[in-house]
């Protein structure tokens, strides 16, 4: 019996000392958040209500990119809210946690349609999760944005509910290729992974490649779990490739670009998004992360005062007051973008119901964090413009002014590699 | 050549993890017959208790990994007192006790989260040089460090379990448990300490793989799974066949990366471990826990 209390005492002593050190990364703010479907407490505000049900990853190894973009909803919601709502109905947020499972996501997404009481619905950052709920939200026809970024998704006209305010990975990756070749290259090794977003992206990235000329020497793929890429970087810098594109996710980015320049590699690396601060960090930070360019809308900011686009310098004053930080992953950006696109929407619309929104969103034009989101072209998409970024030092810096300040030639004086 | 020692190098180095975490599993295996499930969440345990000692609260790394492998040690004992010591004295069927494993794995990963939260966290390195090249290969200086642990390890682990009075007390709790305590052997504290040696042995390898990879909530969880792998390739409750099964896995699924073709380095793994029950369920070792019938 002693022993058991010594027992039980050592495993209460490591629980709290643990707990009462620890910091909780998920802060809910104005959403109730549930676990696999179940249940919330959501206090209920007086008057006209407009429902939004999310179904994101919350918990396991990807659940940065999920926590921030539900923060980023959140925080567009009290925004909105304070102006009035959704023509005059109170935005309500309930997000239910898929825990990074294609099963899950179904079952939670089922679990809101089944009741009745969503008025719209926000998806993954996932894109595999967006694909296999998107089919019963259309055939239910309720009102629907996607988080994730990759083109599969959006590919079936039919699904005719659904919208995408952040950027299609598909549209990005010609442009990948165009900045390649700007820089004078010929060759390009191609890293990926093999969820969704990686390969589809990867995909059309070797497409655009045939296309415009560039040789892939060649193309190696990892899994989301991977940490060691020894044998993948092996084959990379022996097939000599004057630079190398990387369409992973979470997780893997970073020890990935730690291992590519522990290996000797000192070339350029194309990201298919922008490379976060929580993957710099795990990459070592500068001159790891030196070089690393992308096309994307959206940057990872680690100081607000680097941000010069006024629209997203509010963004993030506001979202650094109410979280106490800034965005872990951009996917806080791009929950924000899908809200003000809905309201934008409700606002076109004079009506909060599925079909006056759907058809609403097609004439949406409004100014998002990533330049214009523009709905009027039929595609269902926002983006379709884009920047380029170098990553040099931590900074963020605009290709065009990179090279006309002489960036390139430091880069070849920097690394002693002639291209 | 130079391809060929950079893909030995690094295969050794990983297998040198797989084989540390498979170590655990043998362990546990020849202590009280069971498997533990919680095993790779163990290292992320390690990783976490790490970034606590080193980063959080600033102490010497030396000192940091001396008190994660006594922590580790605790939480392992803890275990096996608290819940599988429980559940056994209800005498239930062992699945039962390899699903309160899992479920432990679970309990692991989400408090991981509600403490340290979900984004990546940054395991800085700790030694003064960032990479080191041997052989003309360069890698990263914590990734050869991993390896020289991992070898040390287990010539200490031989070296205790084969030398010392304890680890003879605790070979024969494993072998006979009634004989050994009619011979006045604790067979409950061998196997308590047995658990803890297993969970600190892994939360080493989880602190050695954090300035390489980052330390997330499922750090361990395939890595885990390798080293279990790598505990049946060299004869599941097999000490020093666990070792050499992470290796051999670790080499196999780097070569085939490096030679053939990335998509298949996590099936090769699996792979090898199917084969080898078909085969040879005794693993390399010839370890009779999985008997060909």
């Amino acid at each position: 019996m002693k022993r058991r209390m010594i027992a039980i005492l050592l495993a209460l002593v490591m629980l709290f000392g643990l707990v009462a050190c620890g910091n909780n990364g998920t802060t809910n703010n104005g959403g109730t958040t549930n676990n696999s479907g179940e249940g919330g407490d959501t206090t209920e505000p007086e008057g006209e209500t407009f429902r939004i049900g999310t179904y994101l990853q919350l918990t396991g190894s990807n659940s940065v990119a999920g926590n921030s973009g539900k923060q980023g909803i959140e925080l567009a919601v009290k925004q909105i809210n304070e102006q009035g709502g959704f023509n005059g109905a109170t935005v309500v947020v309930e997000n239910f946690d898929t825990q990074g499972s294609t099963e899950e996501a179904v079952k939670v997404v089922q679990k809101m349609l089944s009741g009745d009481n969503y008025d719209a619905i926000i998806g993954s950052v996932n894109s595999n999760e967006v694909s296999a709920c998107i089919g019963y939200i259309n055939e239910a026809k309720v009102y629907n944005f996607g988080l994730g970024t990759s083109a599969t998704w959006m590919e079936d006209d039919s699904m005719i509910y659904t919208f995408r305010a952040s950027c299609n990975n598909n549209r990005i990756a010609p442009l990948d290729v165009d900045l390649i070749k700007e820089l004078g290259y010929d060759s390009v090794a191609i890293m990926n992974g093999t969820d969704d977003t990686g390969a589809s992206t990867a995909d059309a990235f070797e497409a655009a490649c045939e296309e415009k000329g560039v040789t892939v020497t060649t193309r190696q793929q990892c899994d989301s779990e991977d940490t060691d890429f020894t044998g993948q970087i092996s084959q990379i810098i022996s097939s000599d490739p004057d630079c190398v594109f990387m369409s992973l996710i979470g997780t893997t980015f970073g020890p990935f670009v730690k291992q590519l320049r522990n290996s000797g590699y000192k070339g350029m690396i194309g990201c298919k998004e922008c490379f976060s601060a929580e993957y710099q960090n795990v990459a070592g930070g500068s001159p790891n992360t030196d070089y690393i360019f992308y096309v994307y809308p959206y940057v990872a900011y680690t100081d607000i005062n680097d941000c010069e686009i006024p629209n997203m310098k509010a963004f993030l004053e506001a979202y650094q007051a109410e979280y106490g930080e800034l965005p872990a992953h951009e996917s806080a950006y791009r929950g924000y973008d899908t809200m003000m696109a809905m309201w934008e929407a409700s606002k076109i619309a004079g009506a909060n119901d599925d079909e006056s929104l759907r058809e609403a969103t097609h004439q949406v034009v409004c100014e998002g964090l990533g330049g214009t989101m523009d709905f009027t072209d039929g595609s269902r998409e926002a983006y379709s413009d884009f920047y380029s970024f170098v990553l040099v030092g931590g900074k963020d810096i605009l290709v065009e002014d990179w090279l006309a300040d002489g960036g390139y030639e430091e880069y070849l004086a920097t690394t002693g590699r002639d291209r | 050549m130079q391809t060929f020692l950079t893909l030995l190098i690094s295969g050794l180095v990983i297998g040198g993890i797989y084989g540390l975490i498979a170590l655990g599993y043998s362990l546990i295996y020849r202590a009280s017959g069971l498997m533990s499930f919680a095993q790779g969440d163990m290292v992320t345990l390690g990783a976490y208790l790490g970034i606590f000692y080193y980063v959080w609260l600033g102490l010497p790394i030396l000192v940091a990994l001396v008190l994660t492998f006594i922590t580790a040690f605790l939480f392992g004992m803890a275990l096996e007192r608290g819940v599988i010591r429980t559940l056994l004295k209800k005498n239930v069927i062992p699945i039962y006790i390899v699903l309160a494993t899992i479920a432990v794995s679970y309990i692991i990963q989400n408090l991981a989260q509600a403490v340290f939260g979900s984004t990546t966290q940054w395991f800085p390195q700790v030694f003064p040089v960032a990479n080191l090249t041997l052989f003309g290969v360069t890698n990263q200086t914590e990734a050869y460090a991993s390896f020289v642990i991992s070898i040390i390890l287990m010539i200490a682990l031989h070296l205790f379990m084969t030398k010392t009075k304890f680890g003879t007390a605790m070979r024969g709790s494993a072998m006979d448990p009634l004989a050994a305590e009619s011979c006045g052997i604790n067979t409950s504290l061998s196997t308590g300490i047995t658990w803890g040696l297993a969970a600190s042995i892994a939360s080493l390898a989880g602190m050695m793989l954090g300035p390489m990879y980052g330390v997330f909530t499922t750090l361990g969880s395939t890595i885990g799974r390798k080293g279990f792998a790598g505990a049946v390739v060299g004869g599941y409750g097999n000490m020093y066949g666990a070792m050499i099964g992470g290796l051999l896995l670790g080499l196999a699924e780097t070569f085939v990366a490096g030679y053939i073709d990335g998509t298949y380095k996590n099936q090769i793994a699996y792979i090898i471990l199917i084969v080898f029950l078909f085969v040879k369920p005794t693993g390399i070792f010839n370890e009779k826990a999985i008997q060909d019938v």
